[in-house]
């Protein structure tokens, strides 16, 4: 859930803190909501060259690095500062097997061919351009080795809630993100892109394509719930600056002034503490070997 | 019959799937990670072993043995290989991410952000091996009025296993029962190096996995906003280095906080809270107090924002805590 303009850079400040603890916080609730680091993987032993695309601050591929030691894990970011963090926090933890580069996803990779035995992703579709996917998975398909995995992990909306004001924001935040051209959906209303993934990886040339669902439920009392809501309290005020670009740049966007955001990201926050409360994210997991 | 391997001696123990799952739980790790190391060559981590050792002291000396005959190198000792390579000093890249983050969140938000943003940071710094660690702050409750501070609200912690991740259910009013609690009134930093003999001359409330524990004082222009407690599954964990790390963390914490969250000490006036389970009672419906007071506030005391009306519910809690003290002394 990281954001990048046409401009390449962060929609939200890649220089906040706020934005790197959110994302650490993030990787490790998607890493615990998916039973692991590569749960639905069945030779992880044949893996030794890993890479992660739009790493962030570089929490997955710190776990992976820790947990399976004989692997090299790289990771990439086009934000100087979320690489300089997480080489900082590899540091601190001795992950010598860790490596992170200042790379963008959406143009060739600098990697030679046949580099990795897996290429991972997640939640990078806030960032990618539709008509990006289709390069970035040639690319991945060319540093991959024969027989190596491609995988992927998207959601097509961040929180379906029983919150009027969370529906809102996040009605606000897909539409400028659909006007933006982030979105496969035609409505605006989703990212529409975890029906497009198996499609994406077949056309790019990939064989043995699986999927697999996982869910985030954040209701009132569930595991992710506090996390969640700490997530989506630093997220729905990071963003705003996107929200009020996109306005001025489409005026179709209806994003209200700043005074009735404020009003919705308060109420949000109300409706968020009712014992009432529900809200859960469906995510989607595909994965593909190179032939 | 003894075991040829330490592949073959974990493949024992870990034989009955209770005990895998059990294992597996305290090392943070998944099942079938064990019965990888067991049975294929998947090489665990140094830590990971010394956490093995921890976990099933029965067995200490003869994995010890046996781990040695695959791996001469190894280390049974964490504490001395820790201290020859972890670093004492936060990196400066760290300081300027927090001064940024600081300089650029909305108020409301500045707390819970930088908190988040600093716990994470130490946890990874003092436990780099994930040995097992628990770190959270724990601040001074503002007063109703103008009286003294009676409790710190511990409500914001970051944790490796065995403790969980965001450690919420480790929420809870401390007093000066507490190390927490200790450390604000003494206004320096405690440490406890075996939280399991008798003799600690310090007050401590006991969590479940601690071995050893240290507490440094939030602090700033000689007033005190709390402290910043850190405990590990390991006795002993706490050396010099670590301390001054810890300290080191804690001022950075002060740069979360207002001036108004500083108290002198003379009126700091820790009172005994009860045990966490006692608290939990009254814990529980916390966000439905914190709902109660925003959609039907007190006279006078309408809240402006949520993190305000969630202190106020705290006030409620802990008056309410003491007059379920006071009961119990009377009777």
């Amino acid at each position: 859930m990281t954001f990048d303009s046409s401009e390449n850079t962060y929609l939200n400040d890649p220089e906040n803190g706020a934005e790197m603890a959110r994302l650490l916080d993030q990787d490790r609730t998607l890493t615990e909501t998916m039973d692991g680091l590569l749960s639905e993987q069945s030779s992880v032993e044949s893996f030794h060259d890993v890479l992660d695309i739009a790493c962030g601050p570089g929490g997955w591929v710190q776990e992976v690095a820790f947990v399976y030691p004989q692997m090299q894990v790289t990771g990439i970011d086009i934000s100087k500062a979320m690489i300089d963090y997480a080489i900082m926090q590899s540091q601190l933890q001795h992950l010598e097997n860790a490596h992170f580069k200042v790379m963008d996803a959406t143009r060739p990779l600098d990697f030679p061919d046949a580099s990795f035995d897996l290429v991972n992703a997640r939640t990078i579709a806030g960032f990618m351009l539709t008509s990006s996917w289709p390069q970035l998975l040639q690319e991945c398909r060319r540093i991959l080795r024969p027989g190596g995995t491609i995988r992927f992990t998207e959601t097509d909306l961040w929180g379906t809630t029983n919150s009027k004001a969370f529906g809102q924001l996040s009605n606000m935040v897909m539409m400028s993100l659909f006007l933006n051209e982030h979105s496969f959906d035609a409505s605006g209303n989703t990212f529409g892109i975890t029906p497009m993934l198996k499609r994406l990886l077949d056309l790019a040339g990939f064989q043995s394509i699986e999927t697999r669902p996982h869910t985030i439920d954040f209701s009132a009392g569930a595991a992710a719930y506090s996390a969640m809501y700490q997530n989506f309290s630093v997220f729905y005020k990071v963003i705003q600056p996107f929200l009020f670009k996109t306005q001025r740049a489409f005026p179709q966007a209806h994003i209200p002034d700043q005074n009735r955001v404020d009003q919705l990201y308060d109420q949000m926050l109300t409706e968020m503490l009712s014992d009432d409360f529900v809200g859960i994210i469906y995510m989607l997991t595909a994965w593909g070997k190179k032939p | 019959m003894k075991a040829n391997s330490w592949r073959e001696l974990l493949g024992k123990c870990i034989a009955d799937p209770q005990e895998r799952q059990r294992i597996a739980s305290d090392l943070g790790v998944r099942p079938i990670t064990l019965t990888r190391w067991a049975n294929e060559n998947f090489v665990p981590r140094p830590q990971n072993l010394r956490q093995l050792l921890a976990i099933l002291p029965q067995y200490r000396d003869e994995f010890i043995e046996l781990i040695k005959l695959d791996m001469p190198d190894f280390n049974a000792n964490l504490l001395e290989e820790a201290s020859e390579s972890e670093s004492a000093i936060i990196p400066g890249e760290f300081y300027m991410r927090v001064l940024q983050t600081r300089a650029s969140m909305p108020r409301n938000l500045r707390y819970s952000v930088l908190c988040d943003l600093i716990l994470q940071q130490a946890l990874k710094h003092l436990d780099p091996y994930r040995s097992g660690l628990g770190i959270s702050i724990a601040r001074c409750l503002p007063p109703l009025a103008e009286g003294p501070v009676s409790s710190l609200l511990a409500d914001m912690g970051r944790g490796n296993p065995p403790w969980e991740q965001n450690m919420e259910h480790e929420t809870m009013l401390l007093g000066a029962e507490s190390l927490a609690g200790y450390a604000v009134i003494s206004g320096r930093l405690i440490t406890i190096s075996n939280l399991h003999t008798q003799d600690n001359r310090f007050p401590v409330s006991l969590g479940a996995w601690e071995k050893s524990a240290v507490a440094a004082p939030i602090s700033f222009e000689g007033n005190y906003a709390g402290s910043l407690i850190v405990s590990s599954t390991q006795f002993e964990y706490f050396s010099p280095l670590r301390q001054q790390l810890v300290s080191n963390y804690a001022d950075l914490i002060a740069l979360a906080l207002n001036s108004e969250q500083f108290y002198p000490l003379h009126r700091i006036q820790l009172r005994l809270f009860p045990s966490q389970k006692v608290q939990q009672a009254y814990i529980a419906g916390f966000r439905k107090r914190v709902l109660g007071i925003l959609k039907q506030p007190a006279e006078g005391l309408q809240p402006t924002s949520v993190i305000q009306a969630e202190h106020m519910a705290w006030q409620q809690i802990e008056a309410e805590l003491l007059q379920l003290q006071l009961t119990e002394a009377s009777q």
